[in-house]
């Protein structure tokens, strides 16, 4: 950073100066403390939802995670269609990106925009324009750790 | 502004309609997982730290291996919560861990597991730290303290939760 400044003119660091002084800060605490605050709310609810799915049907502890996670994006998708939850994302930032909603929003926001260049190129092909990343690095990410297990499980004793 | 009165439902734009019965459902949702309309006759021993529960109903299989293994259970300083039922020589329980147990539940389960089976030698001992066994547990134990139970419907029970705790899936 400081050899970079090194690099600039004076008229530059002037700019970085009166550029500073008037940039509004980030209100870091407070954008976590919101971002804590509701994606805690999106987890309890995702809580909820899967006792309600222990209770009532015969989903065990480690079966519970798929009817739960449907759920979750499919009001996700409501919500996302209605334009609520782009304003419920625009107060929790990263509380509503890192749950499961967040990736349902990211697929059903991208078909919306494309819905008019037809169902098949528009929708079919942009749908995972934006979650395309995230499904590609969880099943690379989930194929190193299976790995790691087989090695670990094969030739580690465990 | 150009707002299609097909989209309405009563009066209410589908929007809100949706948004609605979406809280309804939610509301349903945690409202009938809070409340039990099961009248709860057991023995128990509840406090902060431990909630066991004994089963002393004539009209029913024998439930004192059970309530034997429930108070092995409670000296155990990890556990909160038991459950169980047992039907001869097959005897299931599930049990709740403090929460920050819960990381090593499955450890917990295999040792109980291992020291019941040696203290109870020829019983099929299974423990889970399953929610999902400690509900089913719960409703039979309920329904054994209040109703008569013969051999045969709880040996049908025990399978059902016996598939549950073998599920894989």
């Amino acid at each position: 950073m400081t050899k970079k400044n090194n690099n600039l003119s004076k008229q530059q660091k002037e700019y970085q100066t009166f550029e500073k002084q008037r940039e509004t800060k980030r209100p870091v605490v407070k954008n976590c403390i919101k971002a804590f605050l509701i994606g805690g709310s999106i987890c309890t609810i995702g809580q909820a939802i899967s006792t309600f799915y222990m209770y009532y049907f015969n989903f065990t502890e480690q079966t519970v995670g798929n009817p739960t996670v449907a759920t979750l994006i499919f009001i996700t998708m409501l919500l996302t269609g209605f334009g609520v939850y782009d304003h419920i994302a625009q107060v929790a930032g990263a509380g509503t990106a890192v749950p499961v909603t967040g990736f349902g929003n990211a697929v059903i926001s991208a078909a919306i925009e494309h819905r008019t260049e037809g169902y098949v190129l528009g929708v079919g092909g942009n749908m995972f324009k934006l979650a395309g990343s995230v499904i590609l690095f969880g099943v690379f990410s989930s194929f190193v750790i299976a790995l790691i297990k087989t090695i670990l499980m094969q030739w580690g004793g465990f | 502004m150009f707002q299609n009165k097909k989209n309405t439902y009563w009066g209410v734009s589908m929007k809100h309609f949706f948004i609605g019965l979406l809280a309804l459902s939610f509301s349903f949702m945690t409202l009938s997982g809070c409340t039990s309309n099961e009248e709860d006759n057991r023995l128990s021993l509840r406090g902060p730290t431990e909630d066991i529960t004994k089963i002393s109903n004539p009209s029913t299989p024998d439930q004192s291996l059970t309530n034997k293994a429930k108070e092995l259970l409670r000296t155990q300083d990890e556990v909160t919560a038991v459950r169980g039922i047992n039907i001869d020589n097959q005897l299931v329980l599930a049990i709740n861990v403090k929460q920050i147990n819960q990381f090593t539940e499955r450890k917990l389960e295999k040792k109980l597991k291992k020291e019941l089976e040696n203290i109870y030698e020829g019983v099929t001992v299974d423990v889970s730290s399953d929610q999902k066994i400690f509900i089913e547990l719960d409703k039979l134990e309920k329904k054994l303290q209040n109703t008569t139970y013969d051999k045969q419907q709880l040996q049908k029970q025990y399978n059902d939760i016996k598939n549950l705790i073998d599920d894989e899936a």
